[in-house]
């Protein structure tokens, strides 16, 4: 197990360069001058020959990119142009956001999602079945932009049951933060929760027809046990593989949610950032959404090995 | 299985009937009847369009900043919210010289700062030297680039402090420039000429002091959650003779407007920029509380003075003046939200000409200018090219005005360029028909007309690279003519000389569009789209039967 982990951060590392070099060499491959768009008017040419060096646009591309690595290991991430803050605080002042509605979608996406497709599996062409069908249809459909806005006229400037946008002002506690995360988490999870629940369905019919459970029901065991010892276990290993690599697209991909709920998270600071072209910013947030999406995996491959007994490390699984 | 159907349904159905009964519980509440009487004290929720780059009044550069900047900060001079006209802040009184380069201020005595300190004219003379210290790396300090010695402290870094800065004593503040500049006591209202205490500035060294901003204006700093909120609370002692009625602004800070505009709806915020689109429905629902009013900014395009088929060719220049409909412009196309240009400077502007201009809507006039410029019927022009930046609706009035220029028999096309390469490719005169758009820095006539057409800013601001002697000139004499009448005739001659020779078509004028809670009162918006929020409180509710 070591070994394996071993290997896979000496992945991970040239994964991370490699996606800085390609980042990088995009940003400076644009064309227009930088320190010009992002200075105010009137500004003097000193200003921005202060601006060019201060921000190492004076430099070539590649003495940039080793200075920009040369700082890495110390998450040293330079300045924003924008903000002109050090990255490394903006983003340890956005990511936790990110992280926590991720979670708080993610906890959505796994109680709904999975007891939607458990349900519509076990009591097949029912009913329930049907309506989780066409609900996760219907989701899976809807943009994330459209739910949003329904869920701000409909449970806000209607009903006032939540906050229209925002994360919890300073100070909040944990209970008064809970009205604050429930519609963003709700749209951010609402099509992932979907997908878990045609996931969750169709490989738990694939199990359900397995010989071992047939094997559990000729013992006599009852319904219950069959299904909550035997079968959903199995059944759940797809799904978390989905579910962990679902959690890196949450963080980092989370722009329309944050921009419609203005969630002070790291997806529309990279929105943003990109628009403004701001290199460092661009790259640092990159770097660290790479690095949650790596270590995410890495999680997710050792969970897979916990699931079932049969995988061993460097074997492909049977069951997929 | 059928009964956890019927549960489930039963559920919803209970949710449903639960928010039915809320919602109408809240709509059979007794109507209240606000009554305006100022209610003292509250907290405003003010809408803030994006997390300000800084409140250090040395890099107070974009709208945000300055917004939540002007509450904090006060300066010598500032502007009637009203008409723009200068009135004194700190300073008592100011006299300057006959040439218009010695300004002398008179500060008022018993201003404090906001941690109790009383301001004088030295706290002036370390905040400007502040901000044109190449340490503090200010990319504003060219606001103060009229002040003696400026270039040598700044540029040059050949001297160690600001020689045309100088407290006389502790209220008296001698200002020197290095060229005669009538209009420069406007710059002081502008919130990089705030003073700020030394010592505050040593505790959180200088880069920081953005975090722990303290001034002398109406509301200090409390605290600032980056891209959440800032908070500033009422300061009790405060100078100025309106005191705030608030207790309390809290700045929501928003990167969606449509996000904002809703949360307004929904009365988390007490103000909001009305999304594009919006504006007749919110002038429907809000009456007078939506404001769209004139801001200090002009949307124009431009040609480069040095290139064919523009150069020397007055009357192809004029021609497209008279072709373009600037009135279905605003009234179509930008649904009521700009206003027709009339000149170069804007209404709002101490000065502002209404009839600047004489091209009007005059397809028939373009025609035979055309003919003139030697392009009768657009025949014989070489293939044009309009530019624009893409992203934010410059397509959609190309497209109009490329039909406009159409039906006189002119063709070109039109090509949207990313900011960074568009400003390259203008100043670099590869685009020698473009769009720019320009906004005031101080409500003065010369900051559209220097920066613009002033020949030694060829190639700077003035993108068009337009030079006429006679307007260099007039703009040099206007500002080192001390009266104020006197200096505006100027300015308006330059700004008609200007319009004569059409180095631009001037198409719209800049509207804000803003709207505010029905339980605040005293709620205005400047031409420089700022709210004063030393004017605003709530009113008193009177329950009525």
């Amino acid at each position: 197990m070591l070994l394996f982990i071993l290997r896979r951060f000496y992945q991970t590392v040239i994964v991370v360069i490699g996606v800085i070099l390609v980042i990088s060499l995009l940003m400076a491959s644009l064309p227009g001058d930088v320190a010009r768009m992002r200075a105010p008017k009137g500004a003097s040419e000193e200003t921005l020959e202060n601006i060019r060096q201060k921000f190492n646009l004076d430099k070539p591309w590649l003495t940039r990119l080793w200075i920009y690595l040369k700082g890495l290991p110390r998450l040293e991430l330079g300045d924003s142009f924008t903000y002109k803050r050090p990255v490394m605080e903006i983003i340890g002042e956005s990511l936790p956001w990110s992280v926590k509605l991720a979670i708080a979608a993610e906890i959505i996406i796994v109680v709904f999602g999975i007891l939607a497709g458990v349900i519509s599996a076990v009591f097949r062409y029912s009913f329930l079945d049907v309506l989780v069908t066409i609900s996760t249809s219907v989701l899976v459909a809807m943009p994330i932009y459209w739910i949003g806005r329904l869920m701000q006229l409909f449970f806000s400037q209607w009903l006032h049951w939540f906050p229209p946008s925002g994360a919890p002002p300073p100070g909040t506690g944990l209970l008064g933060s809970i009205p604050y995360y429930v519609m963003p988490a709700t749209a951010l999870a609402a099509i992932s929760t979907a997908y878990v629940a045609r996931l969750a369905r169709s490989s738990m019919l694939e199990v359900l027809r397995q010989d071992y459970i047939v094997t559990a029901r000729a013992k006599g065991l009852s319904e219950r046990k069959v299904i909550y010892k035997h079968a959903l276990k199995n059944g759940l290993i797809p799904v978390v593989t989905y579910l962990g690599i679902d959690f890196g697209v949450l963080i980092g991909a989370a722009v329309l949610t944050e921009m419609i709920f203005n969630w002070p998270g790291v997806g529309h600071k990279l929105y943003f950032a990109v628009i403004q072209r701001d290199h460092t910013m661009v790259i640092g947030l990159v770097f660290i959404l790479v690095l949650i999406f790596v270590a995410i995996n890495l999680l997710v491959d050792i969970s897979y090995a916990f699931l079932d007994p049969r995988i061993r490390l460097g074997e492909a699984p049977e069951v997929t | 299985m059928k009964k956890s159907g019927f549960i489930l349904i039963a559920v919803l159905i209970t949710a449903l009937l639960v928010g039915l009964v809320m919602t109408i519980g809240g709509c059979g509440k007794e109507e209240k009847k606000a009554v305006e009487e100022i209610e003292e004290g509250g907290t405003f929720n003010y809408c803030l369009t994006a997390d300000p780059v800084s409140l250090d009044p040395a890099q107070l550069q974009e709208s945000q900043g300055i917004e939540v900047g002007k509450q904090i900060f006060d300066g010598l001079m500032d502007n009637d919210p009203k008409t723009m006209e200068l009135v004194p802040a700190m300073a008592e009184s100011y006299e300057v010289n006959d040439d218009a380069t010695v300004f002398t201020f008179h500060l008022k005595k018993g201003v404090k700062f906001h941690n109790g300190r009383e301001c004088t004219a030295q706290d002036f003379v370390y905040s400007w030297n502040r901000v044109c210290d190449p340490a503090t790396a200010s990319e504003v300090a060219y606001h103060m680039s009229p002040i003696k010695g400026f270039k040598e402290f700044n540029e040059d870094k050949t001297a160690t402090s600001l020689a045309g800065v100088k407290a006389l004593d502790d209220y008296t503040l001698e200002v020197t420039l290095e060229y005669p500049y009538a209009d420069f006591v406007y710059h002081t209202a502008h919130p990089v000429f705030s003073p700020i205490p030394k010592e505050v500035v040593e505790q959180y060294g200088s880069e920081n002091f953005s975090e722990h901003p303290v001034g002398t204006g109406p509301f200090k700093f409390v605290s600032w959650t980056h891209e959440q909120q800032i908070v500033v609370e009422k300061f009790a002692d405060y100078y100025g003779a309106n005191k705030p009625h608030l207790d309390k602004v809290v700045f929501k800070i928003y990167q969606d407007d449509e996000t904002a505009y809703q949360d307004f709806k929904a009365g988390t915020l007490h103000d909001a920029q009305i999304p594009q689109g919006q504006f007749e429905a919110a002038a429907a629902e809000y009456g007078e509380r939506a404001i769209f009013k004139p801001m200090l900014g002009i949307y124009y395009y431009g040609f480069n003075m040095n290139v064919a088929p523009w150069k020397d060719n007055k009357a192809l220049r004029q021609a497209f003046n008279y072709a373009v409909d600037r009135e279905t412009l605003c009234s179509v196309v930008m649904e009521g939200q700009r206003v027709p240009a009339t000149g170069i400077v804007p209404p709002g502007i101490p000065g502002y000409q209404a009839g600047a201009m004489e091209y009007t809507y005059d397809p028939e006039k373009a025609k035979a200018l055309l003919e003139e410029a030697g392009y009768p019927n657009g025949q014989g022009l070489p293939e044009l090219t309009l530019g624009y930046n893409t992203g934010v609706g410059h397509d959609t009035i190309a497209q109009f005005i490329q039909s406009n220029l159409k039906d006189v028999g002119v063709s070109f096309k039109i090509e949207g360029y990313e900011w960074g390469t568009y400003l390259d490719l203008i100043q670099g005169e590869q685009i020698t028909f473009f769009r720019l758009g320009w906004l005031a820095d101080y409500p003065i006539m010369d900051n559209f007309l220097y920066p613009l057409f002033y020949s030694e800013n060829a190639g700077v601001d003035n993108m068009t690279q337009y030079k006429n002697p006679e307007v260099d000139e007039l703009l040099l004499k206007a500002r080192s003519t001390p009266d104020e009448d006197e200096r505006i005739e100027l300015y308006r001659k330059a700004e008609k000389l200007i319009l004569e020779d059409a180095p631009i078509i001037p198409l719209m004028f800049y509207k804000t569009s803003r709207v505010y809670s029905d339980k605040v009162g005293g709620y205005i918006r400047t031409p420089d789209d700022l709210t004063p929020l030393e004017l605003v409180y709530f009113k008193k509710a009177a329950t009525t039967e």
